[in-house]
């Protein structure tokens, strides 16, 4: 060989064994701490996790439980703390805006660059600050109408999802359909607590109506007449005790869910369940198994004629907080854990339904559910997921709005009140707290 | 025995240096070991508690979100202070819960302590320990306990109730009903460090003082009232004025028993100075309350004092009675 | 005449052992519905009617948290900063107990003065700088947080006082002839003669710090530094699932070191509690 062939099979030897190198030291490894509810890592490690670990064997992950609250509220005193801030954090999308309000929060813009496109503007609304992202949204929650065939069959009403569909169509007809199966069963139709209420039904009326808690101008609107009549339409179903006295995420709510027997069992079963679409996998993996074959769903009844048969419940996103000292390895998990693939495998398992557009072509959303008897209930979440009205509820005050729209409606619900009272008192206090106009 | 080695020394002049030294630092060095014995305490406290207590002034001057900048806004955290309603439903709430169960519990406190003293009474060791026994549960326990046991539908203590035809009642669930829920828990936890109290104050008291009473002719009742309570008014005192910086501090026992709610029946000042801190991020404004929250407590404790500590002589003098002085 | 006497005697008397008997029972209660819910399956908590003896009895919740909690961790979390606590507190005490106590120097009883009007300050006030301090030093999140600030306690001091100025002065004089440093002198005579004060007070202190739940809410974020209190409070149960039975037999955990320090020192509890506030 010349010397100049030596030096250049050198060189094209130097060349190949640093890319080798380097292409080794691309592979992301470590510890990630991951704070998310038990329930979704439970779907994680049902699903995805088994795969994540074969792509990036260098990575291994440490899940810690807190409830989606608690992660927000814990994930912020980290921040502020100094310390303490996992890898990566799931919460709810909700709570999102008052994270980047404080700051800490990793900047993904650029990571998510070709993901942006997927999602819907106004759902990754909650992340975005001055044109930049800080979470990546995993699911949302359209709202549909969950409902026991066994019961209204009892009720001498029909029980498949076509005709049930048409008897639902506005929260006027299904108050009739309640009042029916109170009068033919003496089952309660749907879990309205009063005590302790959570405002999220509420909330998702609102939704529904696309109303929200401010306008375009950041100017509160809490008390106006439609929001007084949508907490009068909740009223009624107390007022003629069509409802159970459950709060959700309680024993006596799951017994309610579970329960098979239409009288003489240890509680009564529940009618119907206007919530998320996220509650179908949690009813027929843990939350209602002995109840298979028996639920059916439905488009959300509107709130008035004509208007949107969907809302909105919950819903969480993925961040990375700043403090983190493997930024690397958390973005690899959050683009593995939050792909189409990884979406859709998640989807068909406990039916989170997700944010990513790309996802909703697939076959997934067309298979019958053999829990609801059959029923090919994705499309109807489908359905829901296409027609969610936007409305300003998510926003940097929505934890102190929030509590003080539940303290109202438990005050009306006590009779203390009326509503107009309640929600003024609401729109008082909540301007007090926040500031807001 | 020779003299003390000291006292001889003392006959000798001081060395030049010592005596161009500054006199503080000769106090200083000449008094060295109590000032070290007792540095560790003001060096602690200087850190932990007087610096952060001007530095808390200060925050309350400003907007702070702990992470940020700090943005100077004067007086603007008090002016907001005075219209926080729930601030003032705070103190409202301590309020209506110290007189929910403090007048409860120190009767309760004194009335076993009066029987347990009583030598009519066998086994005063074992009684004493059971009723003393709460005092070392944490409240976390103890609250989620009274939450298993007050449970509306499910509840030990509704189910009883229920054997008399009363309707389950809504302990956690009504505003009032959170309130006694709260109190019971307190009762439970410190009565007996109440009756603790009580029963050393009343062995203060000479039974020749008691015995006097009763050959004058006075019963039990009007010993208990005449005699007892006046010369336990130290003791009274002082569980009164505990129970009262007590009842504004409560923190575990709400925050696990009702999270301070329902309707906000039972956020104490604690409670929403620590929310306003830690889930709100507003740390200025939270400095102010607890500034004001420090001023108010203080001068309720002042007041007790004044009302309920009167001197003994005071009374006797202004009654102009011929009972005597207990020293 | 003398047989009313005797009746309303044995009222009086009865009635005062059954009240007696009625508060007893009523302080117990929570005891035992404590351990009793801690024995049984999630289910069985909220069965109708109440069990206080469980039908179907078991120690699942226990070996959940020692198998699947490492509540062993949480338990040392406790017992150091408890330890640590009190032996920092006591020894702080006694020594600035005895410099005030058996000393004359400048400004003595001023700021023996100071030191009791820094006992009304309440903890909220200092709350939030303490918390920034804390995390300057890079300190929240680690047990000396709770140890540190604390250590500072006037009450322990005077305390430690009255029980110091018992000891005789010649006793002390005697040692410094003898030729014993002043903290030879701390350390070998005094600390011996108030060890019954120091008991008390350092059972009081080991059991406050023990049940301390507001620090720990303030200054601990990372599970496998929790102290029990706060472990109880911050427990996820299974999906969705309420966790009475386990947060129960958390709580039991907690009670019984302190239960058995209770029992073995009764006697001592009581004293330091009644010196405190009786001859202040």
């Amino acid at each position: 060989m010349t010397k100049s062939m030596k030096v250049l099979l050198f060189a094209v030897m130097l060349l190949l064994l640093t890319s080798v190198a380097v292409a080794q030291d691309a592979q992301p490894s470590g510890n990630l701490l991951v704070w998310m509810q038990r329930a979704n890592q439970d779907q994680l490690e049902a699903t995805v996790m088994p795969a994540f670990y074969e792509a990036y064997p260098g990575i291994t992950v440490e899940f810690v439980n807190y409830s989606p609250n608690d992660t927000a509220a814990n994930l912020a005193l980290a921040i502020q703390g100094g310390t303490g801030a996992p890898d990566v954090a799931l919460m709810n999308s909700a709570r999102v805006p008052q994270l980047v309000e404080l700051g800490g929060l990793t900047d993904l813009t650029d990571l998510m660059a070709d993901d942006i496109a997927d999602f819907a503007p106004a759902i990754l609304a909650p992340g975005l600050r001055d044109g930049r992202y800080y979470a990546m949204t995993w699911d949302t929650g359209p709202a549909v109408l969950y409902y026991r065939r066994d019961i209204f069959e009892a009720a001498g009403l029909p029980s498949d999802p076509e005709s049930v569909d048409e008897l639902v169509a506005t929260w006027d007809a299904y108050f009739e359909v309640c009042q029916t199966i109170m009068t033919e069963t003496g089952l309660p139709c749907l879990n309205m607590n009063k005590a302790a209420n959570n405002g999220v039904l509420f909330t998702s009326l609102l939704i529904a109506q696309g109303l929200g808690y401010w306008d375009a101008d950041g100017v509160l609107t809490v008390n106006t007449p439609d929001h007084v009549a949508t907490l009068e339409l909740l009223g009624r179903f107390w007022e003629a005790g069509l409802v159970s006295d459950d709060n959700e995420w309680t024993d006596g709510w799951y017994a309610s869910l579970n329960e098979v027997a239409l009288e003489g069992g240890t509680v009564q079963p529940i009618a119907t369940l206007p919530i998320a679409v996220w509650m179908g996998g949690f009813l027929k993996n843990w939350a209602a198994v002995d109840a298979a074959g028996l639920w059916g769903v439905v488009r959300f009844p509107a709130v008035a004629e004509g208007g949107a048969r969907s809302s909105n419940l919950g819903g969480s996103s993925y961040t990375i907080p700043a403090q983190s000292t493997n930024q690397e390895a958390a973005w690899a998990f959050i683009s593995f854990v939050n792909s189409t693939e990884s979406q859709v495998q998640l989807f068909a398992y406990g039916d989170v339904f997700p944010a990513r557009i790309s996802t909703y072509s697939d076959p997934v959303f067309s298979e019958p559910d053999a829990y609801f008897a059959d029923q090919p209930v994705r499309e109807v979440y489908a359905e829901a997921g296409r027609t969610v009205p936007e409305a300003n509820v998510v926003g940097i005050h929505s934890g102190v709005i929030d509590s003080y729209i539940s303290v109202a409606i438990q005050r009306y619900a006590a009779g203390e009140v009326s509503a107009q009272e309640a929600l003024d008192e609401a729109a008082e206090l909540i301007r007090l707290e926040t500031g807001m106009e | 025995m020779a003299e003390p080695l000291t006292n001889q020394l003392q006959a000798f002049p001081k060395p030049q240096r010592e005596q161009q030294m500054p006199k503080w630092l000769h106090t200083l060095s000449k008094h060295r070991w109590p000032y070290l014995f007792i540095s560790p305490f003001f060096i602690l406290f200087g850190i932990f508690g007087a610096y952060p207590a001007l530095f808390s002034l200060y925050l309350s001057l400003n907007e702070w979100n702990g992470v940020g900048e700090m943005r100077y806004i004067g007086l603007d955290n008090f002016s907001r202070l005075l219209n926080d309603r729930l601030f003032i439903r705070s103190f409202e709430n301590s309020v209506a819960l110290f007189f929910l169960y403090v007048p409860a519990m120190l009767l309760l406190a004194l009335v076993l302590a009066v029987i347990l003293n009583s030598p009519r009474i066998r086994g005063f060791r074992i009684f004493r320990t059971i009723i003393f026994l709460p005092f070392i549960t944490n409240m976390v326990a103890a609250g989620f306990t009274f939450q298993v046991l007050l449970n509306k539908q499910y509840g030990l203590v509704n189910a009883f109730l229920a054997n008399f035809g009363i309707a389950p009642v809504p302990w956690l669930e009504s505003p009032f009903g959170a309130k006694v829920a709260l109190s019971l828990l307190i009762i439970w936890a410190w009565v007996g460090y109440n009756m603790v109290l009580m029963l050393a104050g009343l062995q203060t008291i000479p039974n020749e003082v008691k015995e006097a009473a009763r050959v004058d002719g006075a019963n039990t009742v009007q010993v208990f009232f005449l005699i007892i309570i006046p010369l336990m008014r130290p003791v009274l005192l002082f569980s009164t004025v505990m129970s009262t910086i007590g009842t504004f501090n409560l923190f575990a026992e709400v925050d696990t028993l009702t999270q301070g709610g329902p309707q906000f029946a039972t956020i104490t000042p604690i409670i929403k100075i620590y929310g306003n801190a830690f889930s709100q991020f507003q740390l200025g404004y939270a400095s102010a309350m607890s500034y004001t929250y420090f001023v108010i407590v203080f001068v309720l404790a002042l007041i007790q004092m004044r009302t309920i500590g009167r001197n003994p002589d005071e009374t006797t003098q202004n009654k102009g009675g011929r009972r005597e002085r207990i020293a | 005449m003398n047989g009313s006497r005797k009746f309303t005697d044995f009222a009086v008397t009865f009635g005062m052992y059954a009240f007696l008997i009625l508060i007893s029972l009523f302080m117990i209660l929570p005891f035992v519905w404590m351990v009793s819910t801690s024995l049984k399956l999630p289910e069985d908590v909220f069965g109708l009617p109440p069990q206080i003896i469980p039908n179907n009895p078991t120690l699942i919740n226990y070996t959940y948290l020692f198998q699947e909690r490492d509540i062993v961790r949480v338990i040392w979390n406790t017992i150091f900063v408890a330890s640590g606590a009190t032996a920092l507190r006591l020894f702080f005490c006694s020594l600035a107990g005895y410099g005030f106590a058996k000393f004359k120097f400048p400004g003595r009883d001023r700021l023996f003065g100071f030191l009791v009007g820094t006992m009304i300050i309440p903890g909220a006030v200092t709350l939030i700088p303490v918390y920034i301090i804390m995390r300057d030093l890079r300190m929240i999140d680690t047990l000396w947080s709770l140890i540190i600030p604390g250590a500072a306690s006037a009450f322990g001091i005077f305390f430690l006082r009255q029980y110091v100025s018992s000891v005789s002065d010649e006793l002390i004089d005697a040692a410094r002839i003898d030729g014993a440093t002043e903290f030879g002198i701390f350390w070998r005579v005094i600390l011996p003669i108030i060890a019954p004060g120091l008991i008390s007070l350092g059972l009081i202190f080991f059991m406050g710090s023990w049940n301390d739940y507001f620090g720990p809410r303030v200054f601990l974020k990372s599970p496998e530094n929790f102290t029990l209190p706060l472990a109880i409070r911050s427990f996820q149960g299974a999906v969705g699932l309420t966790s009475y039975n386990t947060q129960m037999a958390m709580s039991v955990l907690s009670l019984l070191p302190l239960l058995v320090l209770f029992l073995v020192f009764q006697r001592r509890i009581v004293d330091g509690i009644t010196a405190g506030a009786v001859k202040g």
